[in-house]
C-alpha cells in the first residue's frame, strides 16, 4: 500500500527515531519499500547517529532479498546495517575460521534454514513414516541441527540466531492433523521444544527465532508468497519481508545498546482509562467491558513483562491517595502496590521525578523506558532526557494493549533467575536500606548495624550454569567496574574452559532475602608467581555493605592457593565508574612503582589476605565447582 | 497525467538509483548493478504495494524495462 503525501508528510515531521518507529509499525497497512526508504533515510539522518549493526547470512534459500528490508529497518531502530550473505546452500562450509561470514566479523549470525536440511526424509510426508521411524527421525534431525549451531557457536560469529522456515502449504493431514496420531504439526511443535531448550540450556549466546509464530502472527498468506518461492527460492512477501526484518533489528538493537530496565508508567488514561481524580475509583474505565477491558488487558501484559526481568515504577500527577485507593480497592486493577519498586505520586515535573527514580534505584536514566499518554509529558521528557526510552499510550484504548509489544529494547534474548526475582530483591532493599537508616548513618562505620543483616556471602568458580547472567554483569555494571570490559557469553564460558583463568563471582543473602548474582572477578594467572585482575565488578544493589571486601579476599585466596603471589590490578576511569575511584587502595593495593598511575599492585607474601576481626559476612565456596 | 515521474520514483527508491539516471528509455541492463534478478523481486513487490496490482509470475520476467513495466500499469488501468 502506497502512503499518501499527507502521510508521508506527517512521518517526515517527526524528529525522534524512537517515535517514528513507533508510528510506522503503528500503520494499518503494510508499507512498499519506496516508501519506506524515504522515511528510513529521514530516520538515519536523525540524532543520535546511527551504530553499526553487522549481520551475517548462512542459508540455504535465497536470503539476499531480505537486505533492503533489514537497512530500512535497522535505520528506522538506529542501526546502519551492513550485511553479508553466506554462498548460497553452504551451510556447515561456511563454518570455518577462514570463511567470509568470519571475516565479516558479525554481531548476529543467522541461520536460514529449511525443514529438509535437518534430515532427508523430511521431504516426504511425515505421515508416510511409521511413529517408531518418525521418533529416530526428529533425533536425527536435532543431532543435525545441533551439529550445525556447535559449529558456528564455535567461531567469532556473534549472537547465532537459528531459524527453521515454515512450509507454504498448511500442515499434510489438513483439517485433521493437529489431532493426528501422524501429525505434521506436533512434530515439528516437539522438534521446536527441544531445540529451544537445548540452545537454553547449553548454548550461549543464541536465540531460536520463531518463523512460525513471525508467520502466525502476520497470516501465513500475507507474509509469505509461493511466486517469489517458487520463482527465485524467496519465501516470504514484502510484508513478512518487513515482519522479519523488524525483528532481526529489533535483536539487533537489544544487542547493540544498553539494557533496558525498568518501566516507568503513568496513571490516568495508561493503567486506566480516565482520571481518577476526577471520575472518581467509580468512574474509571477499568473492567469487563470495553474500553476498560482494553486496560485490563495491558496491565496484565505488564506483568508479562516483568516476567521478563523488567521491574516497574509509577510516575503519575495524582493524589498519592487516590491512586493508592484505585490498587486497593479497584476490583478490577491488575497491578498493585508490591508490583512497583518505586513510586513517584506527586505534581513535579516527570523529567525531574525520572531522575530522583534514577538515583533511588541506583540505576542509569538510558535504561528507562517511560510510558505515558500524553504529549506535554512525552515530549517533556524527550527533551530532557534524550537518553530515556518514550512509549506513548495511543489515545484509542483498543491499541493500548499492545502498545509496548513491538518496543525493541523491551525485548530480551535470555532470562535468568536474577530476572524473574528482581522484583522482590528491590522490595528487599527497600527494607534493608530502612534498618540501615535505624541504625544511624551509612555503611561502614563502625560496621556493627551491618551484622544485623547476617549476611552470607556464596563464592563460585567457574560456575559454567551462570554463563548468561556473568555475561550480562559485564554489559550492564557501569558504576562499580574496575575495567568496564565487556563480554559476551561465549567469552565468559572460554575463560572458564581456560587453566590459566579464574571465573569467580558470588552472590549475597541476607535475612531479607538473597541477593542472585551480583558480583564477578575475572582474574588471569602470568608465569612467575603473577596473576593479573582483569575484571573486578558488582553490582550497585549491595554496595555499602562490605561485599567487595569480602569478594576481593575470596578471589586472593584463590589465587594464593595457585601459587601467586603478586597480584596487579587496573582501574580504568569512565564517566561512569568514579565510584571505584580509590577501590583498590582501600582493598591493600599499592600504586606500582614501575608503571603510571592506572597500574596497581597487591604482594601477597608481605600483605596477605586474612579476614578481618570481627567481619559482618560469613563467606563460603559452593561446593560444586567448576560445574 | 504522465505515469512516468511517479514510476521513476518508484524504482529509483526501490533499486537505489540515482532518479535523474532513468528515462522512459531505460531498461534493466543500463543498471546491472541495482536492477539485477534480485532487484527485480523488490521491484515486482514495490509495483504490487505502489500500485494496488496483482503481477503473474509469467509477466516477472518481461518488467526489465520502464516501458514494459508502463505497459503493465496501462494493461491494469493504474498508473
Amino acid at each position: 500500500m502506497a502512503l499518501t503525501p499527507p502521510q508521508i508528510e506527517r512521518l517526515l515531521s517527526v524528529t525522534d527515531r524512537a517515535q517514528l518507529a513507533q508510528s510506522v509499525l503503528a500503520l494499518p497497512a503494510p508499507l512498499s519499500l519506496p516508501d519506506l526508504r524515504q522515511i528510513a533515510e529521514h530516520a538515519a539522518a536523525l540524532t543520535p547517529a546511527l551504530q553499526t549493526l553487522r549481520v551475517g547470512f548462512v542459508h540455504s534459500y535465497t536470503s539476499e532479498l531480505l537486505t533492503p528490508w533489514l537497512e530500512v529497518a535497522g535505520q528506522l531502530h538506529g542501526l546502519q546495517v551492513e550485511a553479508y550473505h553466506a554462498p548460497y546452500g553452504v551451510l556447515l562450509g561456511e563454518a570455518t575460521a577462514d570463511a567470509g561470514l568470519v571475516a565479516h566479523r558479525p554481531d548476529i549470525t543467522v541461520l536460514m534454514l529449511q525443514r529438509h536440511d535437518l534430515h532427508p526424509a523430511l521431504l516426504a510426508p511425515i505421515a508416510a513414516s511409521e511413529p517408531a521411524q518418525t521418533a529416530r527421525i526428529l533425533d536425527e534431525a536435532l543431532s543435525q541441527a545441533r551439529e550445525l549451531v556447535r559449529a558456528f557457536r564455535a567461531l567469532p560469529v556473534g549472537l547465532l540466531v537459528v531459524s527453521v522456515l515454515p512450509p507454504q502449504a498448511g500442515p499434510g493431514l489438513g483439517l485433521h492433523d493437529v489431532q493426528a496420531e501422524r501429525s505434521e504439526r506436533r512434530f515439528w511443535d516437539g522438534f521446536t521444544a527441544r531445540l529451544g531448550d537445548w540452545l537454553r540450556e547449553e548454548v550461549p549466546s543464541s536465540l531460536l527465532l520463531d518463523l512460525d509464530a513471525l508467520v502466525a502472527e502476520v497470516g501465513k498468506r500475507r507474509a509469505m508468497d509461493a511466486r517469489h518461492w517458487l520463482t527465485a527460492r524467496y519465501p516470504f512477501s514484502a510484508e513478512g519481508s518487513l515482519e522479519l526484518a523488524m525483528r532481526l533489528a529489533s535483536i539487533g538493537r537489544v544487542v547493540k545498546t544498553p539494557r533496558a530496565k525498568v518501566l516507568v508508567l503513568d496513571a490516568d488514561n495508561t493503567l486506566w482509562g480516565g482520571v481518577v481524580g476526577e471520575d472518581g475509583l467509580d468512574g474509571i474505565a477499568l473492567g469487563p467491558d470495553y474500553p476498560g477491558n482494553a486496560y485490563v488487558a495491558f496491565q496484565r501484559r505488564i506483568l508479562e513483562l516483568q516476567q521478563r526481568g523488567f521491574i516497574l515504577a509509577l510516575c503519575s500527577k495524582n493524589n498519592d491517595a487516590d491512586v493508592i485507593e484505585v490498587m486497593e480497592r479497584h476490583p478490577h486493577q491488575v497491578l498493585k502496590a508490591q508490583h512497583f519498586v518505586a513510586r513517584r505520586v506527586n505534581w513535579e515535573p516527570k523529567p525531574a521525578n525520572l531522575a530522583s527514580l534514577a538515583e533511588e534505584l541506583n540505576l542509569g536514566l538510558d535504561s528507562f523506558v517511560f510510558v505515558d499518554d500524553s504529549d506535554h509529558e512525552c515530549a517533556a521528557v524527550r527533551a530532557r532526557w534524550p537518553q530515556v526510552e518514550v512509549v506513548q499510550v495511543p489515545k484509542r484504548p483498543l491499541d493500548v494493549p499492545g502498545c509496548l509489544d513491538r518496543v525493541a529494547r523491551l525485548e530480551v534474548l535470555s532470562i535468568t533467575a536474577e530476572d524473574r526475582a528482581k522484583t522482590a530483591m528491590y522490595q528487599a532493599e527497600r527494607q534493608r536500606q530502612e534498618i540501615l537508616g535505624q541504625a544511624g548513618g551509612a555503611a561502614g562505620g563502625d560496621g556493627g548495624h551491618l551484622h544485623r543483616l547476617g549476611m552470607q556471602m556464596q563464592l563460585r568458580l567457574d560456575a559454567r550454569r551462570n554463563v548468561a547472567r556473568l555475561a550480562q554483569l559485564t554489559q550492564k555494571t557501569n558504576q562499580f567496574n574496575l575495567t568496564t570490559r565487556r563480554y559476551d557469553e561465549s567469552q565468559v564460558a572460554s575463560f572458564m574452559e581456560a587453566d590459566d583463568w579464574l571465573v569467580v563471582d558470588f552472590s549475597l543473602a541476607d535475612v531479607y532475602g538473597d541477593s542472585g548474582i551480583v558480583g564477578l572477578a575475572l582474574a588471569r594467572v602470568l608465569p612467575g608467581g603473577e596473576a593479573e585482575l582483569d575484571t573486578f565488578l558488582m553490582s550497585c544493589r549491595v554496595i555499602g555493605r562490605c561485599a567487595e571486601d569480602a569478594f576481593m579476599l575470596g578471589l586472593l585466596e584463590q589465587l594464593q592457593a595457585r601459587g601467586v603471589r603478586r597480584v596487579l590490578a587496573r582501574y580504568l576511569p569512565t564517566p561512569k565508574n568514579v565510584l571505584v575511584k580509590d577501590l583498590l587502595p582501600r582493598l591493600g593495593f599499592a600504586p606500582h612503582a614501575d608503571e603510571s598511575g592506572a597500574v596497581f599492585l597487591r604482594d601477597l607474601d608481605n600483605n596477605p589476605p586474612v579476614l578481618p576481626e570481627n567481619f559482618p559476612i560469613r563467606m563460603e565456596w559452593a561446593t560444586e565447582r567448576a560445574t | 497525467m504522465n505515469p512516468f515521474p511517479r514510476l521513476q520514483n518508484v524504482i529509483a527508491r526501490t533499486l537505489k538509483i540515482e532518479p535523474s539516471a532513468l528515462t522512459p528509455e531505460s531498461a534493466s541492463d543500463d543498471f546491472p548493478a541495482q536492477w539485477d534478478s534480485m532487484g527485480q523481486v523488490n521491484l515486482i513487490m514495490a509495483l504490487e504495494e505502489e500500485y494496488g496490482i496483482y503481477i503473474e509470475p509469467d509477466d516477472f520476467g518481461t518488467l526489465k524495462s520502464v516501458a514494459a513495466v508502463l505497459a503493465l500499469l496501462e494493461r491494469a488501468g493504474t498508473h
